[in-house]
């Protein structure tokens, strides 16, 4: 029995394998063209053709804003989003194993209605307005995903399992790292996965204030200066990272959860 | 000792632990009521002895074996293990529970979950020791493959495979062939009678199916239900080894059988177990 034969009978429908394939990029470009479309006729006055903002995205990708802006915003929103994740997991997991979960849950609660936008120019006036406040921002708004799913999954964690550790003779350390940190993956990585897309709100705000540069700052610039097809370029700019950011976590989702993929592969 | 079937390639023979329970009993509190599990119970597990609890459902056999184990504390009376109180899981000890699957880890191998119980051994060690154990088992081929990839009756194939690499001098099980096929369970019934006699380890098998005890055990302590206590112990003097068409047919088998469902059945449970 493996993976591959129960995929043979269990997936479900066979034809329009390929239409199903296409129908998200037709989508897309049936939108595009609807966006060109509007642009050209001029719908708004501040809403150029898709082909222009296009042109924007591109010249930012290849001109100096690559080095300048783009990259330096990528690098701090993975940072933030690699120190919030791993944040996340490991303090999800000590309080939902050490059942300190009444003790902190209330105050953890006022932390996390704190809306990102409003502690953020705050933050930078407090600290200093520089990368490493930047990165704690998205670091701070991207932990909260992970750390509640790691909590409530390592509270879910099946007893059974930690008996069977105990019996086995492992030490507390041991169960935590060899029992309830595996177990509690699935569902933190769930999380980390809403963390993925908060990342890059978070650096966005975060570059919203006293900040030279930046495509935060990029988009805040152009709109001032009612340049509105920059302003679409550093959109479209930003979705393009989006989408690569999504993709580089499911390959990393894959590999560290292949077993869970494989077991929901199975049984679906 | 035992003839032919399987052949066993490792020679790890242990003195089997003693086992013994004097006075103990179990309650707990849920929703305000003090539930009573346990009455009173002694029991002893001699050295290299099989020997099978079997009672109504919901009688307080799992809760009694958790006693034993030293996974629970019992509220009173006293469980020693070689002589010396309980203090935690014995090293020496092992435990095959019933949910395979709530006690093997999807994310290890199988090679991965039975080298889990070695601790204390280096990684070379501990992978020759998995080694055997799966060759025991019979499932050496499927090392490298995740628990969830086999079935049911080799997942248990697994767990018993993770409790013997130990070299367990005692091992407790509780219904462990409960949520497998019919099929499946003579053969785990065989290899588990098969390993005990190659090793000499103890073992106490927690069980609701009377034919299994009688079949396995050398006595069979009949449990009454909540709060429970022993009924009788009965020896159960059926030539070895035993055999799943030929032990069973027995006239004697029968007999034993028909006395323990009365005992069961007559002594029954104060209170109807919820099933």
């Amino acid at each position: 029995m493996t993976v591959a034969d129960a995929d043979l009978g269990l997936r479900r429908g066979r034809g329009g394998r390929v239409g199903r394939r296409l129908a998200g990029p037709v989508a897309c470009v049936l939108v595009l063209i609807a966006w060109q479309i509007a642009g050209q006729a001029q719908v708004s006055l501040y809403l150029p053709p898709v082909s222009t903002a296009a042109e924007h995205a591109w010249a930012m990708l290849t001109g100096r804003e690559l080095g300048q802006d783009i990259l330096p915003s990528v690098g701090r929103a993975l940072a933030g989003l690699v120190i919030g994740c791993v944040g996340g997991l490991v303090i999800g997991v000590l309080v939902g194993y050490s059942r300190l979960h009444h003790w902190v849950r209330p105050a953890l609660e006022f932390l996390r209605s704190l809306p990102i936008v409003a502690i953020a120019p705050v933050a930078l006036i407090t600290f200093a307005p520089n990368s490493a406040t930047r990165i704690g921002l998205i670091a701070a708004a991207t932990f909260w995903p992970v750390f509640i799913n790691a909590e409530d999954g390592s509270r879910g964690i099946d007893p059974r399992w930690i008996e069977t550790a105990m019996a086995a003779g492992h030490s507390r350390a041991s169960i935590l790292l060899r029992v309830v940190v595996p177990g509690t993956l699935p569902m933190a990585l769930a999380g980390a996965r809403i963390s993925t897309s908060i990342s890059l709100l978070a650096m966005v705000v975060s570059e919203f204030f006293l900040a030279t540069s930046g495509l935060g700052y990029q988009l805040q610039y152009d709109a001032r200066n009612y340049d509105s097809a920059s302003m679409f370029g550093a959109i479209l700019v930003l979705g393009v990272i989006g989408i690569l950011m999504t993709a580089l976590f499911t390959v990393f989702e894959r590999r560290v959860l292949r077993w869970y993929v494989d077991q929901k592969g199975l049984m679906s | 000792m035992k003839a032919g079937s399987v052949s066993f390639a490792v020679d790890g023979r242990v003195a089997g632990a003693t086992l013994s329970a004097t006075h103990v009993t179990k309650s707990f509190r849920s929703r305000g009521r003090t539930v009573h599990a346990i009455g009173d119970i002694s029991l002893e597990l001699a050295g290299g002895e099989f020997v099978s609890l079997v009672g109504p459902s919901g009688c307080g056999k799992t809760t009694l074996l958790r006693c034993l184990s030293g996974l629970v504390q019992p509220t009173s009376g006293q469980v020693t293990f070689d002589g010396r109180p309980l203090d935690g899981v014995p090293r020496s000890m092992s435990i095959v529970f019933q949910e395979y699957g709530r006690t093997l880890f999807p994310w290890l191998s199988v090679r991965r979950n039975v080298t889990f119980g070695l601790t204390g051994l280096s990684r070379a060690e501990a992978n020759e020791r998995a080694s055997q154990a799966l060759e025991l088992v019979g499932l050496a081929e499927f090392a490298d493959s995740h628990p969830w990839q086999l079935s049911g009756g080799m997942q248990q194939r697994v767990a018993i495979a993770r409790a013997v690499a130990t070299r367990p001098r005692c091992l407790l099980m509780d219904e462990p062939f409960a949520s497998v096929d019919a099929l499946s369970r003579e053969s785990l019934e065989e290899l588990t009678l098969g390993l005990a006699d190659q090793f000499g380890f103890s073992t106490l098998l927690v069980t609701h199916d009377i034919d299994e005890a009688i079949f396995m055990s050398d006595r069979v302590l009949v449990l009454s239900g909540r709060p429970s206590v022993i009924l009788e112990s009965i020896e159960i003097e059926l030539p070895k080894p035993r055999d799943e068409v030929e032990t069973r047919a027995l006239p004697r088998f029968i007999e034993y059988r028909r006395k323990i469902h009365a005992m069961i059945r007559g002594a029954g449970s104060p209170v109807e177990p919820a099933s």
